[in-house]
């Protein structure tokens, strides 16, 4: 008896002087991942931001007839005046895709969190309070999900008209049910956790373990859902736009370049290739940085 | 051996008073019956120990003193008071304000019971902030100190600042008692808190909550199905069976003269290591008590059983003053004790 225990409190000791050391460098690691995820989407966002209130790009709605569809500088015919070409009115393609990028982060962020805010919200008191609240939240999940978006957009549009506040409005009704359908599954397994029960044991509201409690277990889940719904937000304006129900002129977005450029394939392809890289490329760093925001908010992950 | 010395102050108001509780589960074509006619006293630092088999009760028992059943199961006669005031009754439910604040509990697997995503320190100041607002930052922060301290924790801030899937499970056990004690409750709750630990650990857990009881005065509901664990801790001992008291007596006169056949039987079923031969369970399981039931709970497993047993309730058969007592009408002879109970006992008297 005395000899197990002797041992143990050895282990004891030992154990967490080892443990630090690989442990602190695997954090640190994690929290690089983010980090370098980070900077890219930063560098976007900064240029965007700042290179059109610098005035060293050609303003993007000035057209010149005479110079309609150049190709980028790297082709016959580019120059450095146009570094990525013209579209078909000749306005400068590189000065139209960075101010569009304003307006698609934009749309990418608000309509993360108007989607992802109430969803999660109704998802959790689905999930915590059940009963009759479950079985409403529960049908009205289901009638949104079984309607087809674009039928939505088109409704709302086809009443409002296409403006920036609409596009918001149509990502908030569509982007709440599949949030709200995951975050309810989630907290209605977590319900059943023991911790809540020891919880409720230990006097506490309703609100608060919702809240202080079983919230917090779901950050990984919210924000893998939320770095979706970026992508799904820049999409969706993409596809809108593509319909022309999207962003208006003079409104520029990289939605609607791709959309003009369609009709010019052929003959400049770079147009719509060009904002298509632009979008795919910011998806696709916001995903990435999901994945690594996910191992960095559970603790069980950052293992230290 | 500390099982049976606690003094048993007379005068003491209970900390827990059950009459004659009822706690009926409505099915769909059923009224199950869960707790049935269970009566209990619990002093200030009295250690009272709820033993039996899965299905006996003792954890709808637990459930019901904090109030948290399931929607289909009420009390339906009896009462329940807490310090003298009455908490419990058919139609009455006031133990919100006792839950957490008068009444702590300990659930069975302390690494479920905490959550994993926060930081201890941050769970056990949620439980100060809700009970004891009144405290400031560093009162508290003192108090948490404190309260791991008394869990024979000896970094206290190492493991505030751990999540819990970075303490032992040892350890997740004591932080677990810690959340239930640190509002200082006059009762604690303990479900099967030991179950889920190795035997060493077990025995830290219920050193600990020795402890706590002698230097609190806080009166001590354990929970358990193992009777050695029981035997060591406890002043007193209820055995429950199909949610009746079967037998409620100081511990060391139910362990080693257990009146009722199920004790006996309970006490058979403890494995030893001082007798021979394979270790005797008690054949068939507990019966589901539906409002339809007559008769003795037991009297489907018992070898002492006739068609009495079957036909009537059974009264309880108590001294008169006191809640000890047997609910049998073929008890066990009084004395001498039998012997698989006091191999039983030995064994636990060995620890």
């Amino acid at each position: 008896m005395s000899a197990t225990e002797s041992t143990a409190t050895e282990l004891a000791a030992v154990t967490p002087a080892i443990a630090p050391s690989a442990a602190t460098a695997r954090r640190i690691r994690r929290s690089r991942a983010v980090l370098w995820l980070s900077l890219p989407l930063a560098f976007v966002a900064l240029v965007v931001i700042v290179v059109p209130l610098l005035g060293v790009l050609p303003d993007p709605h000035r057209q010149h007839l005479d110079q309609t569809l150049l190709p980028p500088f790297f082709l016959d015919g580019g120059s450095m005046s146009h570094p990525l070409g013209t579209d078909k009115l000749g306005r400068d393609l590189l000065s139209r895709l960075v101010t569009g990028g304003r307006l698609t982060l934009l749309i990418g962020l608000v309509g993360t969190v108007v989607a992802i805010v109430p969803g999660t919200l109704i998802g959790l008191l689905a999930g915590y309070k059940r009963g009759w609240v479950d079985t409403v939240v529960s049908r009205f999940i289901e009638a949104q999900l079984a309607l087809p978006f674009v039928l939505i957009a088109l409704a709302i549009i086809a009443n409002r008209g296409s403006s920036l506040g609409v596009l918001i409005v149509v990502l908030a009704l569509t982007g709440w049910a599949p949030c709200a359908r995951v975050v309810r599954a989630e907290t209605m397994a977590l319900r059943e956790r023991q911790f809540v029960l020891g919880l409720r044991a230990a006097g506490a509201s309703s609100a608060r373990i919702v809240l202080r409690h079983v919230l917090p277990n779901l950050t990984g889940v919210i924000v893998v859902l939320a770095t979706l719904q970026v992508g799904t937000a820049i999409l969706v304006e993409s596809a809108l736009s593509f319909l022309n129900l999207g962003i208006q002129p003079p409104d520029i977005s990289w939605g609607q370049i791709l959309a003009s450029g369609r009709e010019v394939l052929t003959q400049a392809w770079w147009i719509s290739t060009f904002a298509g890289l632009a979008i795919t490329v910011v998806v696709l760093l916001v995903n990435l940085l999901g994945d690594a925001l996910l191992s960095h908010y559970d603790p069980k992950k950052r293992k230290f | 051996m500390t099982a049976t010395a606690a003094p048993q102050t007379a005068a003491a108001e209970p900390a827990l008073r059950i009459d004659d509780l009822r706690v009926e589960a409505r099915l769909a074509d059923d009224t199950l019956l869960l707790v049935d006619g269970l009566d209990l006293d619990l002093r200030p630092g009295e250690i009272v120990g709820v033993v039996g088999e899965s299905g006996s009760g003792k954890t709808t028992l637990v459930r019901t003193l904090i109030g948290l059943l399931d929607k289909n199961v009420t009390v339906t006669a009896g009462a329940v008071a807490v310090g003298g005031e009455q908490v419990l009754a058919p139609g009455v439910d006031r133990t919100e304000a006792v839950r957490g604040a008068r009444i702590g509990t300990v659930f069975q697997d302390a690494s479920r019971s905490l959550n994993p995503v926060l930081k201890v320190r941050s769970q056990l100041r949620e439980v100060l902030k809700a009970h004891k607002p009144q405290l400031s930052k560093a009162e508290a922060a003192e108090k948490m100190r404190t309260v791991l301290r008394r869990m024979q924790i000896d970094d206290p801030e190492r493991v505030l600042g751990s999540y819990p899937h970075q303490l032992s499970g040892g350890q997740r056990q004591r932080v677990a008692i810690a959340l239930a004690v640190v509002s200082e409750p006059q009762i604690v709750l303990a479900d099967e808190c030991t179950t889920a630990l190795d035997v060493t650990t077990q025995a830290e857990v219920v050193a600990l909550f020795r402890d706590l009881v002698a230097e609190l005065g806080v009166a001590l509901v354990f929970v358990t199905h193992d009777l050695l664990l029981a035997a060591d801790l406890c002043d007193r001992i209820v055995v429950m069976y199909g949610g009746q008291a079967a037998e409620v007596g100081p511990t060391r006169r139910v362990l080693l003269a257990p009146r009722h056949p199920y004790s006996a039987g309970l006490l058979a079923a403890v494995p030893s290591w001082s007798a021979d031969g394979p270790i005797r369970g008690i054949d068939g399981s507990a019966p589901r008590v539906t409002t339809a039931f007559s008769g003795c709970r037991f009297a489907g497993r018992c070898p002492r059983a006739d068609d009495d047993c079957r036909s009537a309730p059974i009264p309880w058969s108590g001294a008169a003053g006191t809640r000890d007592g047997y609910r049998c009408i073929h008890p066990l002879a009084a004395a001498p004790a039998p012997a698989p109970a006091q191999a039983a006992s030995g064994s636990a008297a060995d620890r």
